[in-house]
């Protein structure tokens, strides 16, 4: 036994020697942490503000304004996301001789905190993965996207604090540069080829400055080359954004076709009727009774969860006058259903924040012209600061609530 | 973390945060097995571990194999213009590795071409040729940087000499 042990490790060893870098080192690693863990904090923040927007509870104040507050959360969401790929990739490669420390497991609690950093590392590897196909509308994985995205989000945050309190004294020692091992917790067993302060990290050429300039790049070019799907800013550099602004019908692209949605017949049907109830009373419009109502213009953004955004001028009736047409208070809850039979999209639920919202319509009106089918003609609702799957399209019935 | 805060105050620190970390790695697998049915929850554990088999066993590996190939092939060159090349390769195996799914994607979900697509403003550019951009952009970049180092070195050489 004893010798399998030794052969085993003279094997790790040896392995270790092999991939050893001297650019490798907890200076590097600290570094790499630090904007890794900032990218990932500020990705679960703006996607948990995402997640409870969809689904809000009753103790969360809906932010109506500014009009574009949720375009700002969920590009920065997804460009956090991508950019954090370069970062996690370099993180992860920093401290890569760890993983073939010998021997593997030294006690109960070394063998928990290995298990607790395999399940950070494999989540945010996932995660990320996903987080990124998921922009394409491709679904690859035997799993539902949203519930696994974000219950694997508080698992990742949660081991990064795990992780974080065991290592801090380390991150301390090397916060700032300069060596400093006195706090080092684990001298014995010097990890293959992870020297404190390698030799290499100021030498000419390729060292810890090259390394970290080269993974900024990287980082800055995935963001700049995507971002442009959200940011009007960077519009001209989006080359591989899934999306770009200012295409589709009506210059404006569509997260989900009426093909799709398998309601282009329906929807074009000539005796469309828009039905608003509240309690016993219902009133019913047609097109053109819609268009004799007041008409409101409002600019707001179109802000998808899939991270593209862009502003669009909607025209249409305010839907607190139209709640107005059956009596109901200026301040209900409404549920708005669509000609979309099943899934996500076939309804959604406006609270009263955005239903007594000035800015909130039913809109007829998209740039100027009729709504395009595809944009959710023949009405759609528009409210400020909200997920665009929120904004149903091909509307066909307004509930008020309570 | 600054070394003036008493260590007490650090273990306190240390010891809530890992207990925060615990209870929500705990409330978040809760959650996922509670959510998923078996054969997703198992799709799911399978989708974890080939990401660490990847990962660890691939992608890592093979970047120590490309340093070692590259370091042999930019033998003769300087430091700095060794580390101008293993940038420029660093940031266009990067954004290689990040654009990939979006071809796949394509060709995926689109196999006859963009045109053919039901959406016709998702997946629409030209990613493949604008990557062999990046590429040639980055090559010449680096080619650039490394001539330049070398006239800069040879200059200052001649410039030494008597």
């Amino acid at each position: 036994m004893d010798r399998l042990t030794t052969k085993l490790q003279a094997r790790m060893d040896a392995l270790g020697a092999a991939s050893a870098s001297p650019l490798r080192g907890r200076r590097l690693t600290v570094i790499l942490g630090r904007w890794l863990g900032a990218a990932f904090v500020i990705c679960f923040l703006t996607g948990l503000y995402s997640h409870l927007l969809q689904q809000p509870p009753a103790w969360m104040v809906l932010l109506p304004r500014p009009v574009w507050l949720y375009r700002l959360t969920q590009g920065v969401h997804v460009a956090t996301g991508i950019g954090s790929i370069p970062l996690l990739l370099a993180k992860l490669w920093s401290v890569f001789p760890e993983l073939l420390r010998w021997p593997p497991i030294r006690s109960v609690l070394h063998a928990l905190e290995r298990a607790s950093i395999a399940l950070l590392v494999a989540s945010s590897l996932v995660e990320v993965g996903i987080g990124l196909v998921n922009t394409f509308e491709w679904y690859p994985w035997p799993f539902p996207f949203k519930t696994v995205h974000y219950w694997l989000a508080w698992v990742i945050v949660s081991s990064l604090a795990l992780h974080v309190a065991i290592k801090l004294p380390v991150i301390a020692a090397h916060w700032r540069r300069g060596p400093a091992e006195s706090a080092d917790p684990a001298p014995a067993g010097r990890p293959n080829g992870m020297p404190a302060e390698p030799a290499g990290a100021a030498s000419p050429g390729w060292n810890r400055r090259a390394l970290l300039a080269a993974v900024a790049a990287a980082t800055g070019a995935a963001v700049l080359t995507t971002a442009g799907q959200s940011f009007g800013g960077l519009a001209g550099f989006n080359v591989f954004a899934p999306r770009r602004q200012g295409t589709g019908p009506q210059r404006l692209p569509v997260t989900r076709t009426a093909a799709e949605a398998g309601v282009a017949t329906t929807a074009l049907a000539t005796g469309w009727t828009l039905t608003v109830t509240y309690r016993q009373r219902q009133e019913t419009f047609s097109l053109a009774r819609l268009r004799a109502l007041p008409q409101h213009t409002s600019e707001l953004p179109i802000a998808c969860v899939e991270g593209w955004s862009q502003d669009a001028l909607w025209r249409g009736v305010r839907i607190r006058d139209l709640l107005a047409t059956v009596g109901a208070p200026a301040d209900s809850d409404a549920r708005v259903h669509s000609l979309e039979q099943h899934g996500n999209y076939a309804a959604s639920t406006l609270p009263a924040a955005y239903s007594r919202d000035d800015l909130t319509l039913l809109a007829l009106e998209l740039n100027g012209a009729p709504l395009d089918l595809d944009h959710g003609y023949p009405a759609r609702v528009m409210a400020p600061g909200r997920p665009g799957v929120l904004q149903t399209k091909w509307v066909r019935r307004i509930e008020v609530l309570g | 973390m600054r070394a003036t805060r008493s260590p007490r105050t650090t273990t306190a620190a240390r010891l809530a945060l890992g207990l925060l970390g615990t209870v929500g790695i705990g409330y978040g697998l809760w959650e996922l097995v509670t959510h998923l049915p078996a054969d997703q929850l198992a799709g799911l554990i399978a989708w974890l571990g080939v990401a660490l088999l990847l990962h660890d066993g691939v992608l890592v590996p093979l970047t120590t194999v490309a340093g070692r190939g590259l370091k042999r092939i930019t033998h003769g060159l300087g430091a700095l213009q060794q580390a101008i090349i293993r940038g420029a390769l660093v940031c266009g195996c990067v954004m290689t590795l990040i654009v990939a799914p979006l071809l796949g994607a394509r060709a995926v979900l689109q196999p006859e071409g963009p045109a053919s697509a039901v959406n016709r403003t998702i997946l629409q550019g030209a990613y493949g040729a604008s990557l062999l951009l990046m590429w040639l952009g980055l090559a010449l970049a680096a080619a650039a940087g490394v001539a330049a180092v070398g006239l800069h070195g040879r200059r200052k050489v001649t410039k030494t000499r008597p």
